[in-house]
Order: structure tokens, then C-alpha cells, then sequence
């Protein structure tokens, strides 16, 4: 798995390619730990993310509780059409504001 | 048809990825439609997780067999250890799925998935071994 970063329009970009799982989490724990204080809205952009489990999606809900602390956001987009389900059995399709692209998630 | 195929693998996060590829291929073999596979990967990956995280506190090196099976209306897996008692069917809590994000808790979703994600999840403690078996109708 990668995950690469970019700044757009005041967000940070967090761009995962891969699966997300117990061994790969710790590699997007370490990114978003260390966004910098003037990068607090975050899109994770999930268009190249095969997988999922809840080791992936434990990283998710620890950045957005912390994030929302610092008064900032943590936005999901682009979730692939087969791994949705697990974002809804999960719930955190309650918690979670989720767009189906960038541009969308950006203007929101 | 009647199958199964066994692996044996430690209590190390890297066997985890070891597991994962073979059932992959199995899952090629044996034609299993995408999201079943995925589906199954998911349950394979949260019941080992939490084999190899908690199941042998002391830190010893435990075994852990793993078996797939596929049965004419049925896929199984089945995970058998040697470390502490544990029955995820009711030693688990269920997450709050309805809770603000405040009071979310962090955790627990794996167990969950598994009784969600299968048609069967059965537990037995068998001979100092824990056997968790989940399987999902074809």
C-alpha cells in the first residue's frame, strides 16, 4: 500500500493505492499523525483503496476524533462501489461525511 | 465437489499476509465470485487479528491452523489455536454503531463484521484449542 499527500484549495489530500489492512495501517497512521497544525481539513481520497478492515478503519476514526478536537475535518472520498458495504455494516457511514470525488468534497 | 486445503501458520503479523495469498489463490481456483472473496478475506483477516494480538498474552510463538473448505453450498473457514479461551460469539462487546463520533469507541468492528459478513460463526473450545468456524452460503 501507498499513500501519498497533496495541498489543494486550503485541503490536505491523503491519497491511499492499495489494501488497508493490520499490515499496512500503521503506514497512513504515521502520514495523517503528521500533518503539520495548518493541516487540519483532510480528504482521504479512497479511489485506489481495494481494501479494507477494521484495522484500516480504526485509523480513520482516530484522525477524525482528533482532527474534529483541533477543530478541523477528515473527509472520505471516491469509496470503491465493493468496499462500501463495510463502511455501512461499520456505521461509519453515520459518522463519516463521505463524497464521490475530490472536486465534490472540496466545494462542500 | 469436496474440498479443503490447510495451512499452518505462527502468531506473527507477518504469516497474516502468508494466509491472505493462499486463500487468494484458492479462492481463483475454486472460481468464488469477487465479493465473496472479499467477504471472506475480510472475516479471515479480523479472526486472525485477533488470534495473533490476543490470544497468547505471554508472548510465546503459538500455531495456528487454518482450514478451507468448499463445500456445494457452502464456503468455510475454519481458525484453530492453542492460546487463551476466548468465544468471540460472547466475549465481545458490540460496537455502538448509532453513537456520535465523540463517543464512538475505537474498536471492536472485527467480531462484528464476522456475524454480519457469514451465514454461520460457530465456536467451540475443543482440547485446550479455540475453533472458530464461519462459513457463507454459495
Amino acid at each position: 500500500m501507498e499513500v501519498t499527500t497533496e495541498n489543494r484549495d486550503g485541503f490536505t489530500i491523503v491519497k491511499i493505492n492499495g489494501k488497508l489492512d493490520t499490515t499496512t495501517y500503521g503506514e497512513l497512521d504515521n502520514v495523517l499523525g503528521n500533518l503539520g497544525s495548518d493541516q487540519l481539513n483532510v480528504i482521504v481520497d479512497c479511489q485506489d483503496m481495494s481494501y479494507i478492515s477494521s484495522s484500516g478503519l480504526r485509523v480513520f476514526l482516530v484522525h477524525l476524533k482528533k482532527l474534529k478536537v483541533a477543530g478541523g475535518k477528515l473527509i472520505l472520498s471516491n469509496i470503491q462501489e465493493s468496499i462500501k458495504e463495510i463502511f455501512v455494516v461499520s456505521g461509519f457511514t453515520n459518522i463519516f461525511s463521505i463524497y464521490n470525488s475530490i472536486e465534490e468534497a472540496i466545494s462542500a | 465437489m469436496v474440498e479443503d486445503h490447510s495451512i499452518e501458520i505462527t502468531n506473527k503479523l507477518e504469516d497474516l499476509q502468508k494466509v491472505s495469498a493462499y486463500f487468494e489463490e484458492l479462492s481463483e481456483q475454486w472460481n468464488l465470485e469477487m465479493k465473496l472473496t472479499m467477504n471472506l478475506s475480510l472475516c479471515l483477516e479480523e479472526a486472525l487479528t485477533n488470534v495473533i494480538f490476543y490470544a497468547y498474552p505471554d508472548g510465546k510463538t503459538g500455531n495456528i491452523e487454518v482450514t478451507f473448505g468448499l463445500e456445494p453450498n457452502e464456503v468455510f473457514i475454519s481458525i484453530e489455536d492453542t492460546g487463551v479461551a476466548f468465544n468471540p460469539l460472547t466475549d465481545s462487546e458490540a460496537p455502538d454503531l448509532n453513537t456520535t463520533i465523540e463517543d464512538r469507541k475505537v474498536g471492536g468492528l472485527g467480531i462484528h463484521f464476522i456475524k454480519q459478513f457469514m451465514d454461520k460463526v460457530q465456536y467451540q473450545r475443543v482440547e485446550n484449542k479455540n475453533q472458530l468456524t464461519f462459513s457463507k452460503s454459495i
